[in-house]
């Protein structure tokens, strides 16, 4: 076995939580609802995990010791990242278990956010003294002003995301918002924050989601196909804060560069492309910086049905946080594991071979991973 | 009066901003080594990473980066203002800061030059808001 097959790794359970069974769950509860449904889902017990990582809501709930202690666990190996978008998680347990710490690693997520309140909606020092309610809505009112001044964008050009992402909703019995939106009827939405909609914005919901990950040797015992992990990148642009450029995540390019070398792939190789996307104006920004539009192009690019079902590159085909729910990155690993299962149903992208997921920590981190189904 | 929650002014490393806010200026550390200017308030330069630094008073002047709309009430202590605009503002000196532009939404652009200016938030606690170094109008 040649060492990159050695040390590779792959997701071989999923599971998502989105109900709760007793009223008053925690964020602990739907992650844990979550990793018994993974670990039924990869066919294994407990006790065949011996690594633990976790990942933390911005609220401070669903850390390693918490978890570690409602699983049960004694694992040989277990941490926390206190930021989210599950690309993170998993290059770190990609790394656990490369390095031997551990040979099957759990990794949960869980928010009650949706009936506690958002995570988001809080503000730096007196930033609220100038008016700017909601952080995640004023964010994105800014950028794609931004955008807008930079490429001449109409408000028809950010719509596109929203619409492109409830028609694969559509799609999808799973997915929260279910109604038809064309993009007349998103023109005619009044304005949240202006230039923005409130297409344009996630909502808050609680959930968990896990995924079980081992090294491909131990994947191919496990009840369905293997999905790799073919390649991975970061950023940490966190010296770089006083630059507003940040903002607009060029920075994005340089990381799907360094994510398709290590996996010795091209762009043209990605069938299906998951963008994380609080906000819809994310979208646009990061088609670009990866370098699958044209600066300035990603609306009509959107719009002219090139990442919709029969489309050259299918994007965010669950619906995404916009119109499946918000879960911070971590349904889009499920729809990707799902989709290189084939088991999607009327979504499911044809011959499908490599997916890629592309996520930013509030612009200062960003990560690439790009995956296979180990056929 | 501000309902909502005021900066701690006894925050040994901040108030110096602070106070400056509240005497009508815009005051930020700069690096006596590189001369970098840096917000937030840090005890090093995060360029060169010499200690220190002196609080300087800015210019007051920048440049609209991006800039949000509140057409609608969202919140009871802004409500009587919408339609407001809150720009991201890059200073000259370097730092980018939120303000709210006292001009009309639709006179507002990318790239403007704009000019601090400053109000009482509450008893000896200012707050710089922002408006257009020329009115377009005129
Ligand atoms: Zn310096």
């Amino acid at each position: 076995m040649d060492p990159a097959a050695q040390h590779s790794v792959a997701i071989v359970g999923i599971g998502a939580a989105t109900r709760q069974a007793v009223p008053g769950w925690r964020a602990e509860d739907y992650a844990l609802a979550a990793a018994r449904a993974a670990l039924a889902d990869a066919g294994i017990d407990k006790s065949q995990v011996n690594g633990l990582v976790t990942c933390k809501t911005l609220s401070g709930a669903g850390g390693d010791i918490v978890m570690g202690r409602a699983l049960g666990l004694n694992p040989a190996y277990s941490a926390t990242l206190d930021y989210g978008t599950c690309n993170f998680s998993i290059h770190l347990a990609a790394m656990v278990i490369a390095a031997g710490l551990a040979d099957t690693v759990l990794l949960t997520y869980g928010t009650d956010q949706g009936s506690r309140g958002g995570d988001f909606s809080r503000y730096g020092n007196h930033d609220i003294h100038h008016g700017m309610v909601d952080a995640i809505g004023s964010m994105a009112a800014l950028m794609f002003r931004r955008y807008q001044y930079l490429h001449g964008a109409s408000e028809a050009d950010l719509g596109a995301v929203a619409v492109a992402q409830r028609r694969w909703a559509l799609l999808n019995p799973d997915a929260l918002h279910r109604e038809p939106l064309t993009i007349t009827d998103y023109l005619a939405e009044p304005h949240y924050i202006a230039p923005v909609r409130p297409s344009d914005i996630a909502g808050f919901h609680d959930g968990g989601a896990a995924l079980i990950m081992t090294s491909l040797r131990r994947a191919r015992d496990q009840p369905h196909v293997p999905v790799r992990l073919a390649g991975m990148a970061q950023t940490a642009q966190l010296g770089n804060l006083a630059n507003p450029d940040n903002y607009e995540r060029r920075w994005m390019g340089d990381v799907a560069d360094r994510a398709l070398a290590t996996a010795g792939a091209k762009r043209s190789d990605v069938g299906l492309l998951m963008i994380q996307d609080p906000a819809s104006v994310w979208v646009l920004q990061m088609l670009e910086a990866l370098g699958f539009a044209e600066p300035g192009g990603a609306g009509a690019m959107i719009a002219a049905g090139e990442t919709a079902l029969g489309g050259k590159l299918p994007l965010n085909t669950s619906g995404g946080h916009l119109s499946e729910r918000y879960m911070w990155g971590w349904f889009h690993i499920l729809e990707i594991v799902r989709q290189l299962r084939g088991a999607c149903g009327a979504r499911q992208v044809a011959d499908l071979h490599m997916a890629m997921h592309a996520s930013t920590m509030v612009a200062q981190k960003g990560s690439v991973s790009l995956f296979e189904a180990a056929l | 009066m501000t309902t909502l929650p005021l900066p701690d002014m006894s925050d040994p490393l901040a108030s110096p901003h602070w106070q400056a806010l509240s005497q009508g200026r815009i005051a930020m550390q700069r690096c006596g080594a590189c001369g970098h200017v840096r917000w937030p308030a840090a005890l090093s330069c995060p360029e060169c990473l010499t200690e220190g630094g002196e609080w300087n008073t800015l210019s007051g002047r920048g440049t609209i980066w991006g800039y949000a709309v509140y057409e609608t009430p969202l919140h009871p202590e802004f409500a009587g203002l919408c339609p407001y605009a809150v720009a991201l503002v890059h200073l000259e000196e370097g730092p980018m800061i939120h303000g709210r532009m006292l001009d009309p939404p639709e006179e507002l652009d990318c790239g403007l030059p704009v000019v601090a200016v400053f109000e009482q938030l509450a008893d000896g606690i200012g707050i710089a808001r922002f408006r257009l170094e020329q009115s377009r109008g005129s």
